[in-house]
């Protein structure tokens, strides 16, 4: 595996040649806003908040599915990157119900997180507030789909990890859902092995474990990436 | 010149012959519609024609002598697309048109990126409030924002080209939205 050399904002920084822009990044202590993302799955590029200026492209690349090329020059915090991502994370405010007072992943929520971090102080747009449903069937997990901002962490953890494909989206547009089997409720969904793999993976409280009450959500959602190391690698 | 044979177009709107045509690239716009199409039925005015659908642009009557190439229909910020053009008169209402274009995106969006699946419904929101007389200036920049991030941030070309016929409409046609804007903005202070 070769090395590559790049430059991010302006840093020279060394890469392994089948890096992404995002492993680049994070490994010199580059941050760059993720949501869909998460160690250990496949990448989709679907939440657009990683999107980079590389020059010599008119378009903005997802870094966490670009390859580091030798001599990319990116930038990741122009003016124009930070206003779009505000503008993202607003409008995930504004879809669905994400009230963080009731939330059982208070406080240790991805979403939370990067309201902070783009300096998200009020949402311009108009709240959506639509209907959207609890599904507390299974025993052990639950799913709020108005915390739920379509990242498809749950539908990859459980196809690429456990194998069992319980998760999966119906639907189009704003009103899509994640679904268990053929949109039957979760707790009637015969694929499921109730491993708990979608629950760390979730960003938000969307999934969550059954009495947990409010800010006591707190998962590891690294310990995919373990599982994915331990058996590619045959600890 | 790099647009090369002939073309098929779909005319319809405001028109006096609609129907499947096919014409040689180059051909202007105005000898399409005001010679094949035979002008509107009533003999108003043509306002301009939308080309492209969806994803296309709007063309005031002042530019109907661009000739219908590929080059040249971006040139004026519309696209040439499957071949659509409606005819428009004096009568169309511009901002209307944009929000129906947007009403298909919207419906159409597959929903995996957030700009174009929450900021096509946050649009054609937008668009609504517009044409209802109930919007304000910091609405238009609002939708004039969205336009922006849509198309630099999308991931397919559905989204990054939802905003073609806002922006398009705005370029020659900002008045009519304007127009609709609510001048000053009221704070009730009293409880609803």
């Amino acid at each position: 595996m070769a090395a590559r050399t790049l430059t991010i904002n302006g840093t020279l920084i060394s890469a392994r040649s089948n890096e992404t822009v995002l492993e680049a990044a994070r490994e010199a202590g580059i941050s760059i806003p993720t949501l869909c993302h998460l160690d250990g799955l496949s990448e989709v590029g679907a939440c657009r908040l990683c999107l980079v200026e590389i020059a010599g492209s008119p378009k903005l690349q997802p870094a966490c599915h670009t390859t580091v090329t030798e001599g990319m020059e990116v930038q990741t915090d122009t003016p124009r990157l930070k206003a779009h991502r505000r503008a993202i994370v607003e409008l995930l405010f504004a879809e669905r119900n994400h009230i963080c007072a009731v939330c059982v992943a208070s406080g240790h929520c991805e979403l939370q997180q990067l309201a902070v971090d783009v300096g998200m102080s009020h949402v311009r747009y108009e709240y959506l507030s639509p209907d959207c449903s609890v599904d507390i069937s299974h025993a052990r997990f639950g799913i709020d789909h108005n915390r739920c901002v379509l990242c498809t962490r749950c539908v990859r953890a459980c196809d690429e990890v456990e194998g069992v494909h319980t998760w999966d989206l119906a639907g189009r547009g704003t009103n899509a859902r994640v679904i268990t089997d053929l949109n039957v409720p979760w707790g009637e969904a015969t694929s499921c092995t109730s491993c708990g793999k979608c629950l760390l993976a979730c960003p938000t409280g969307a999934i969550f474990s059954r009495g947990s009450t409010v800010a006591e959500l707190e998962r590891d959602a690294s310990r995919i990436a373990t599982i994915v190391a331990a058996r590619n690698e045959r600890w | 010149e790099r647009s090369k044979g002939t073309k098929v177009f779909a005319l319809t709107g405001k028109v006096r012959n609609t129907g499947l045509i096919e014409v040689p690239m180059g051909m202007t716009i105005r000898e399409i519609v005001e010679e094949l199409g035979g002008g509107t039925p009533d003999g108003t005015p043509v306002k301009g024609v939308q080309t492209g659908g969806p994803s296309g642009g709007c063309i005031p009557e002042a530019l109907f002598d661009t000739p219908v190439d590929y080059e040249s229909l971006a040139e004026v910020g519309s696209i040439m697309g499957s071949g659509g053009m409606v005819v428009m008169d004096a009568t169309t209402n511009m901002v209307e048109i944009a929000r129906f274009y947007m009403e298909f995106c919207m419906d159409e969006s597959c929903g995996k990126c957030i700009p174009c699946r929450t900021g096509t419904v946050q649009m054609y929101r937008l668009l609504s409030k517009i044409s209802a007389g109930q919007a304000t200036a910091a609405d238009l920049a609002t939708l004039e924002q969205l336009c922006h991030l849509l198309r630099e941030t999308s991931l397919c070309g559905l989204g990054q080209s939802a905003p073609n016929p806002v922006q398009s409409t705005l370029r020659y046609f900002r008045e009519e939205y304007e127009r609709l804007l609510r001048k000053r903005v009221t704070i009730n202070l009293t409880s609803r």
